[in-house]
């Protein structure tokens, strides 16, 4: 009950959702039904970017929920989408069996090559899906925690927190790079054949792990939805506004933000999980400490503490950054460099805030005496500081 | 102590025990049993945590000193405050007020002396949070409010109750906690702004809703901090009102400069001087006084 009336009131997140709706819908029609010459059919290639878009969506969804609703900054979630993957990597790499190239039944072939006799205790249990599944969510989740209780009860705040979580990711990205973590080093894990059986290469499959994506996205939607909705949410907003008065009325500021930002990596995990199928690679670059500022660009673009905004913002950047890369390869850092000053400056709400601003214009031509207090002058101008910090 | 209105007309409930866990209970009781000069006190039981006012006052500070590197910002001081009270205290920076609230909510400890809550409760041995618990109220001076949230939410934020992360993940207001909500909203005049965000309202507004959500953590004794500094005339006006009504059911400390204010509210008021009490009594009487006349309002 109380996750449909967490719904209410935010048209935004409806329309997400329903548009959603109607593409994982439309999507495996026009793919599996319609014939391949005709001009409404839709290639396996899409299908796969699409899927890959929307893990990037539940990734974004995840860093506004700890951004937008808690105030922190975190330079390093792209670490726990990694994290996510390597886990699902490592089920798809067991799933390979005797196929791969020097066809040993247990060990993947990279520890063949660096001649290891026996599969590393870490990568026991790996060949059972639940196992791997519960992976995705306590790998994160358990790093999370640790650092986030760490760093939270020392009241590590503001820029210095979204430096160690940069630190943080960079320090995974150079750990896995190394051969003798047993990752794969910097090739990572790929030449994946089948999941649950099923061949990665078919096209069922490829639209199975598209609805997938859609449906972790809108269950991921909807629980951050309802965790913002719930008085915890409003603690949260509570210690993003004014964190000494939070602790003051009562409020174990450092439990909450642990439990949210946990949260939050899990989900994190299960949206790498999802993409490393699709991509069929998981490799260090994932920890790279650009893919994680690229990630709060997303959400930057499309409107913070909106969680529907941080969607949009994804697929958006993501669709340009396709698009750029093609055209103008050069040019795509420049472009996503230029969009974020552009972002910053003169759209500090995002895309989300655009929508706001001209719905509010519509419903209201001259609403002055209500909107006194939300009215983007200032809200806008604290997103842009924060932004900019 | 001189003797004032020791009927407070039952409206404090005396009966009302305090909502310690039972873990924060098991450690009072420990602490207690494990202090020397208490051999056998541990056979007492923790209830003495419930606030004992059949005497009439509410707080007693006696032979209270602290000093700061040598400099005795509270001197033997002796302040006593009846249950039910509105009481002022004035006095030129530096006379203690500040130390003084601060000891009472347990920021700061003093050298010497004793401070009880009630007859039975001794807030020397309590830490902030406990103290803030068992119902001591203080708002600072400046007021900070969540000014992103709407009025309602503020002090649904700061009802008493369960805090913990998940407990509050899956809180719903009850029936009560509305009715509570609205009446404190009554109590501050602010129910038509009860769906407005925080940040729109005015400097005054904002102090009610803060003695508001003061007021939403049920507190027996409320030590309110200089509430009309920057304020219009209409709104100390209806500050006030406002603290005037809360006498009777809350005991209330009020710190204040403006001379003004302090006699449109103070039936007592308590001069401080270096740390000590210089007078105490009605307005006019301290008004009066030679002393008084000499180091604080004359010249």
């Amino acid at each position: 009950m109380r996750v449909l009336t967490s719904m209410k009131g935010d048209t935004g997140g409806q329309i997400m959702l329903a548009v959603l709706a109607v593409v994982t819908l439309l999507v495996p029609v026009l793919n599996l039904v319609v014939p391949e010459g005709s001009a409404w059919h839709i290639s396996t290639y899409t299908v796969t970017l699409l899927g890959k878009y929307l893990t990037y969506a539940l990734l974004a969804v995840a860093v506004d929920l700890v951004w937008g609703y808690l105030g922190i900054l975190s330079l390093g979630h792209g670490a726990f989408f990694a994290l996510g993957g390597y886990a699902m990597g490592m089920y798809l790499m067991r799933q390979i069996g005797d196929r791969g190239v020097y066809g040993d039944p247990v060990l993947p072939d990279f520890m063949v090559f660096l001649d290891w006799k026996e599969l590393p205790w870490f990568w026991h249990g790996f060949d059972m899906f639940w196992f791997a599944a519960l992976m995705v969510l306590l790998v994160p989740g358990i790093l999370a925690f640790v650092f986030g209780w760490l760093a939270f009860r020392s009241r590590v705040t503001g820029v210095y927190l979204s430096i160690i979580t940069q630190a943080l990711t960079y320090a995974l990205l150079l750990a896995f790079f190394r051969n003798e973590m047993g990752f794969g080093g910097n090739n990572g894990l790929t030449d994946f054949k089948d999941i649950l059986g099923f061949d990665l290469q078919s096209d069922a499959t490829r639209i199975g792990l598209f609805l997938a994506s859609a449906l972790a996205l809108a269950l991921g939607y909807v629980a951050c939805r309802w965790i913002v909705t719930s008085r915890l949410g409003r603690v949260a907003v509570a210690i993003r506004d004014a964190e000494a008065r939070t602790r003051f009325i009562g409020y174990r500021v450092d439990r909450v933000k642990v439990a949210i930002w946990t949260f939050s990596a899990m989900l994190a995990g299960v949206a790498g999980a999802l993409y490393v199928p699709q991509v069929g690679i998981i490799n260090p670059g994932e920890f790279s400490p650009l893919n994680s500022i690229e990630l709060v660009v997303w959400v930057a673009v499309g409107g913070r503490a909106t969680l529907y905004g941080a969607v949009v913002g994804a697929i958006v950047v993501n669709y340009g950054k396709t698009y750029f890369t093609g055209a103008f390869p050069e040019a795509w850092l420049f472009a996503l460099g230029g969009l974020f000053v552009l972002v910053t400056l003169f759209l500090p709400q995002g895309i989300a805030g655009l929508f706001k601003k001209l719905r509010r214009r519509k419903a209201e031509p001259s609403a002055s005496d209500r909107s006194g207090g939300s009215d983007p002058g200032p809200n806008g101008e604290a997103t842009a500081e924060r932004a900019g910090a | 102590m001189s003797s004032s209105t020791h009927d407070n007309g039952g409206l404090l409930r005396r009966d009302r025990t305090f909502d310690f866990s039972n873990q924060q209970r098991a450690w009072l009781q420990f602490r207690e049993s494990m202090r020397r000069d208490r051999t056998f006190d541990f056979l007492v039981n923790v209830k003495d945590l419930e606030l004992d006012v059949s005497h009439g006052p509410i707080l007693y500070i006696e032979d209270l000193n602290v000093s700061f590197d040598g400099f005795k910002a509270i001197d033997n001081l002796n302040f006593y405050v009846d249950a039910g009270e509105l009481r002022c205290v004035i006095g030129a920076n530096g006379a203690g007020k500040t130390t003084m609230m601060d000891i009472i909510t347990g920021k700061t400890k003093p050298d010497s002396g004793s401070a009880f809550f009630g007859q039975k409760i001794d807030l020397l041995r309590l830490s902030e949070p406990e103290i803030a618990e068992i119902g001591v109220g203080r708002k600072f001076q400046k007021p900070t409010v969540f000014e992103r949230h709407s009025v309602f939410e503020n002090l649904e934020l700061a009802m008493s109750g369960d805090k913990r992360v998940f407990p509050t993940l899956f809180a719903r207001l009850t029936g009560t906690q509305r009715d509570r909500i609205d009446e404190v909203l009554g109590i501050i005049g602010l129910t038509e702004h009860t769906g407005r965000d925080a940040g729109a309202l005015s400097h005054g507004q904002k102090q009610w809703l803060e003695i508001g959500m003061l007021l939403m953590q049920d507190p027996h004794l409320l030590l309110v901090d200089e509430p009309v500094a920057g304020m219009t005339h209409q709104e100390m006006d209806r500050t006030a009102e406002l603290l005037l009504s809360l006498q009777g059911k809350h005991s209330v400390v009020v710190v204040e400069h403006d001379m003004d204010f302090v006699r449109s509210i103070a039936k007592r008021v308590t001069v401080l001087h270096q740390g000590s009490v210089l007078a105490e009594g009605s307005m006019d009487e301290v008004q009066n006084d030679p002393r008084v006349v000499e180091v604080y309002l004359g010249e």
